[in-house]
């Protein structure tokens, strides 16, 4: 079965090649240019010297990660919706008619659309902070970029699911962009609403703001950083729901899955 | 040796009955023709052989293996072409058969032999999306053939072709058929064209299957028309006994052998009586499929 997952998922990348690419070269150079912009900042931040009170880390990286997590998620929708769009035309009959088993295939996608960009997204961040300065390295706390690669995932088998029920690109890359983009801040707009105009409290407030971490672990722990919430909260809240996520596209693969 | 058997199979997609009820076998060696108009079930049969939709209810077995169940032994041992496949465009016909090659165990050698048997040698780095309709269907079978199938599967395989492309294709099936001593089912709604290849045939309508058997059991059963090719060292001696036979319809006299048209029903008899007279061999080669697909009708009605 890990032999048919790698053939058919480098088959994948193989055919995405031009555009996975584009999308590497891109995040790369908006990281580059990120870093070097905020370098002046970075090295006051992480030196040991900086008198007062220890200050977050989340600065150092936020606006890097604001940038170019928004062009990973999208990547990672996109190729999830993908997946949809072979099962709306009927290319993955083809490949299913060949002895690869329909879980080997849902897996080959997953590396495809969620591993191989994730590692891509990790190495377009690492490797110019290694070429800029590698001691910025140990300035860097791995919880955001943890974070937002939980986001995404949760997302990307968001997704995947779409994509495996509905056998549409376009409802499963709709429910991707709503999920990921829209859903979280219009939900944000009318709490701080009702915090602000209806019950009169400063927002964000932890009370309010906890169904994030299920979702958006990173946000959560974005936006909740002011009120003094943790990154394990956001770990703890949000790995049974990808836990989740990942079975019922198993089991929904399992014993559900067909190809029309 | 059956290589394929439905017993009462159910499938519903909502509110349509695709299957019901269908029952069917297929015996090793044969080229079966699933035979029956649009809409009938013959797609849902095929897809159901290979595992790619579940059947509600039934039994199915492929080479002995339930398809749902143990999909990569049923896929492992049988090609497959479908209805309007859809290839990736922008990929190159030697990619695409490889990574298929790969898929069943094989590599660059399996990619050769197929290209070799189905003539696309020439189109190996041509993109897919600049094929015509013939080579796309060439490239069908190329992909059918990869990993020595022992059954082959063929969903409407003449489909949009033009009648030039369509007997090519018939000639190249009937031509795998005898090199690689392959079972073929051969799903159409295109009677016709089959009459000279198939020896076995399924009739379905409406989910449900209406009749099945070898030709020779079916035209037994049916009471239709049918062409008997006798071979004899005497063909003008035997000519002029069978043509006061009133059940014959029609001879046709070749150097050593006779074409003889018979009446609905009286093939049996005229195959007896040809021996009687010295034939030394006698087949049935010509059934018209259409005739015997509305005699099936209405039987089953």
């Amino acid at each position: 079965m890990p032999n048919k997952i790698i053939t058919h998922s480098s088959y994948i990348i193989s055919t995405l090649s031009k555009p996975l690419i584009i999308a590497t070269v891109l995040l790369s150079l908006i990281q580059v240019i990120f870093l070097l912009l905020l370098l002046p900042n970075i090295v006051v931040y992480v030196g040991p010297t900086r008198p007062g009170p220890p200050t977050p880390r989340y600065p150092i990286l936020a606006p890097v990660l604001g940038i170019s997590g928004f062009l990973y998620g999208i990547i990672v929708i996109s190729l999830a919706a993908q997946v949809g769009f072979e099962l709306e035309r009927g290319e993955s009959s083809l490949y299913l008619s060949f002895p690869i088993s329909r879980m080997s295939y849902i897996l080959s996608w997953v590396v495809s659309s969620m591993a191989i960009p994730s590692l891509i997204f990790l190495l377009s961040l690492l490797i110019p902070l290694l070429i800029l300065d590698p001691s910025m390295m140990l300035g860097i706390s791995g919880v955001e970029v943890l974070l937002l690669l939980l986001q995404v995932l949760t997302t990307g088998f968001i997704v995947l699911l779409c994509s495996i029920i509905f056998r549409r690109r376009s409802i499963a890359f709709a429910v991707g962009l709503l999920e990921y983009l829209l859903l979280p801040w219009i939900l944000l707009i009318v709490l701080s609403f009702l915090a602000y105009q209806i019950y009169r409290v400063s927002f964000p407030k932890e009370s309010m703001i906890w169904w994030m971490a299920f979702l958006y672990p990173y946000n959560y722990f974005m936006i909740g950083q002011q009120v003094g919430v943790s990154w394990t909260k956001a770990v703890i809240a949000n790995l049974p729901t990808l836990i989740f996520l990942v079975i019922l596209v198993i089991v929904y693969t399992r014993f559900k899955f067909e190809v029309r | 040796m059956r290589v394929l058997s439905f017993r009462n199979v159910y499938k519903r997609f909502k509110r349509i009955e695709a299957l019901r009820g269908a029952s069917f076998e297929i015996p090793r060696g044969s080229i079966a023709g699933l035979l029956g108009p649009n809409g009938a079930g013959k797609t849902t049969s095929i897809k159901i052989s290979l595992g790619l939709l579940r059947r509600d209810s039934g039994e199915v077995e492929v080479l002995g293996f339930d398809p749902w169940h143990d999909e990569i032994e049923v896929r492992s041992r049988v090609g497959v072409l479908h209805e309007r496949p859809i290839y990736p465009p922008n990929v190159r016909v030697s990619k695409l058969l490889l990574h298929l090659a790969r898929l069943k165990g094989g590599d660059q050698r399996d990619v050769k032999r197929v290209v070799n048997v189905t003539g696309l040698k020439e189109y190996l780095d041509t993109k897919i999306k600049v094929l015509s309709r013939g080579y796309l269907q060439r490239l069908g079978l190329a992909q059918t053939l990869l990993g020595d199938p022992e059954v082959l599967l063929l969903d409407e395989p003449t489909a949009n072709l033009d009648p030039i492309a369509r007997n090519e294709i018939l000639d190249l099936i009937r031509s795998l058929k005898e090199e690689l001593d392959v079972t073929v089912l051969i799903s159409t709604h295109i009677l016709p064209e089959l009459q000279r290849i198939c020896d076995y045939a399924i009739f379905i309508s409406m989910g449900t299957v209406l009749d099945y058997g070898s030709m020779e059991d079916l035209v037994s059963r049916h009471n239709v028309r049918a062409v008997l090719k006798i071979t004899t060292t005497k063909p003008r001696v035997l000519a002029s006994n069978l043509v006061l036979d009133e059940r014959v319809e029609s001879i046709e006299m070749h150097k050593s052998s006779l074409l003889v048209r018979t009446l609905p029903g009286y093939w049996r008899e005229l195959e007896n009586k040809a021996y009687e007279l010295g034939a030394e061999r006698v087949e049935l080669v010509k059934v018209s499929l259409y005739e015997l697909y509305q005699t099936v009708l209405k039987y089953a009605q």
